[in-house]
């Protein structure tokens, strides 16, 4: 049986550690709340930019651009955004099955794919599973303007050059505190992705005006270029977004979890420390007593 | 000065949010290759914007003699113009609604720092000069709004 000591040094050992869940809990409701500010006011920038999209992939003019035409050079690439720090429950495995979908949809098509991540704890998990990413990126929690441009465009003149068929991210997506899901956002073609945005935005194009009404400065084809640059770094940025709104999320949950059962089992082991303590002092009363009674 | 009847609407979208939603009689807004100006009844248009300073104008009350104007600072993007509703999604941008003289200084100094200190490519370097003389310009305005 362990004694009193014992018990209490355990109870002094579950006390820090639901001191460290309680504070890992707060921390990740903070970051929660500040980016889910940015995530509310960014989501109308990304309507707008999806609105704007719309109306030029309707144009008849850019049939032939080398971004609205589909190619056939057989690879494809994926972004696979992981958690950023661990503690966060299935997270990571979550987004491993939902890219084990595409690993496995390439291997049946014979074609090539690629996975690019960003250095966090799902490479960890990719090499448990004998997956080498093509690259890995170096970056912070939500990367900077600079670093989703450097991915930007690395993947557009792939595209444009005809070296790239598919561009997906696979990130958790947020929907509210209760809701999120692993999903596949595809970038590219760019008629996939504008048609993927206008389905999610509140708001639809007016339906009144057409792409011939308009005037454009520059010309049309030059516009679709500078529009996909700034629409595809929007979405990669909003993926980003979601994915650690989606993190810190599971991460509120899986802390308040473990400080609560932390904090039923101080419980426990209060009352076994009160019971072992005070079985120890009857034991020693009793001592005492038939000690007392010998020498009489 | 415009009539009030005269009047569309105009919104500023940026990453950070909705900067700006507003009646308006006339706009000027920086384009790739000058300056655009925008009244009511404006043609449909989408046009890519450049990096300067946006200029909305108020709705004229009968009480103000001069017609009020709002600043923007805007860097890069695309403006649409459809059904008397201007819409500026800009990459970045930075509104100056009431001409806050503290802002603009603070601005300046974190350009300033950012042009000391930072490392750029000669194309960005020259970005970031011309940035910082539009705010320098913008500082200029606000001294003499506050000098009237």
């Amino acid at each position: 049986m362990i004694g009193p000591r014992q018990i209490l040094h355990r109870r002094n050992a579950i006390d820090s550690i639901r001191k460290m869940t309680r504070t890992m809990e707060m921390i990740s409701t903070t970051r929660y709340k500040y980016y889910f500010n940015r995530w509310i006011a960014a989501k109308e920038y990304h309507d707008a930019l999806a609105r704007t999209g719309y109306l030029l992939v309707t144009s008849p003019k850019l049939h032939d651009h080398p971004l609205l035409k589909e190619n056939s050079s057989g690879r494809s690439a994926i972004i696979a955004i992981g958690s950023n720090r661990g503690l966060c429950g299935s997270y990571n495995s979550y987004i491993y099955q939902a890219m084990k979908v595409h690993i496995d949809k390439a291997k049946n098509s014979g074609k090539k794919l690629e996975i690019y991540a960003p250095d966090r704890r799902l490479v960890g998990l990719l090499n448990y599973h004998n997956i080498t990413p093509a690259k890995i990126y170096d970056m912070d929690e939500m990367p900077t303007d600079e670093q989703i441009d450097e991915i930007t465009d690395e993947f557009l003149d792939q595209y444009m050059s005809g070296k790239l068929d598919n561009l997906g991210i696979v990130y958790m997506r947020y929907y509210s505190v209760g809701s999120q899901r692993p999903q596949t956002l595809t970038i590219m073609p760019l008629t996939e992705l504008i048609d993927d945005l206008t389905t999610r935005a509140t708001v639809i194009w007016p339906w009144t005006l057409s792409v011939e009404d308009f005037y454009f400065s520059p010309s049309v084809t030059e516009i679709i270029e500078s529009l996909a640059r700034m629409i595809i770094h929007s979405s990669i940025q909003s993926c980003f977004m979601d994915a650690i709104l989606s993190e810190h999320v599971a991460r509120m949950i899986a802390m308040k979890n473990a400080t609560e059962n932390a904090e039923e089992m101080i419980k426990e082991l209060s009352a076994e420390y009160n019971r072992s303590r005070q079985s120890q002092i009857t034991r020693e009363l009793l001592d005492i007593i038939s000690g007392a009674e010998a020498i009489q | 000065m415009s009539a009030p009847d005269e009047k569309f609407q105009c919104v500023v979208i940026a990453p950070r949010g909705k900067l700006l939603k507003c009646d308006t009689v006339s706009v000027v807004f920086p384009a790739h290759d000058g300056q655009v100006g925008v009244w009511r009844n404006h043609m449909p248009m989408l046009c890519k914007l450049g990096l300067g300073i946006m200029s909305v104008e108020d709705v004229p009350s009968e009480s103000e003699l001069e017609p009020k104007h709002t600043f923007l600072l805007i860097d890069g993007g695309f403006a649409q113009v459809s059904n008397n509703l201007l819409t500026v999604i800009a990459q970045d941008a930075i509104c100056f609604k009431d001409m806050e003289s503290e802002k603009i200084e603070k601005l300046l100094e974190i350009e300033t720092n950012k042009l000391a200190h930072g490392v750029y490519t000669p194309p960005q370097r020259k970005h970031e000069e011309q940035k910082l003389s539009f705010l320098m310009k913008l500082a200029e305005m606000t001294a003499a709004v506050k000098k009237e």
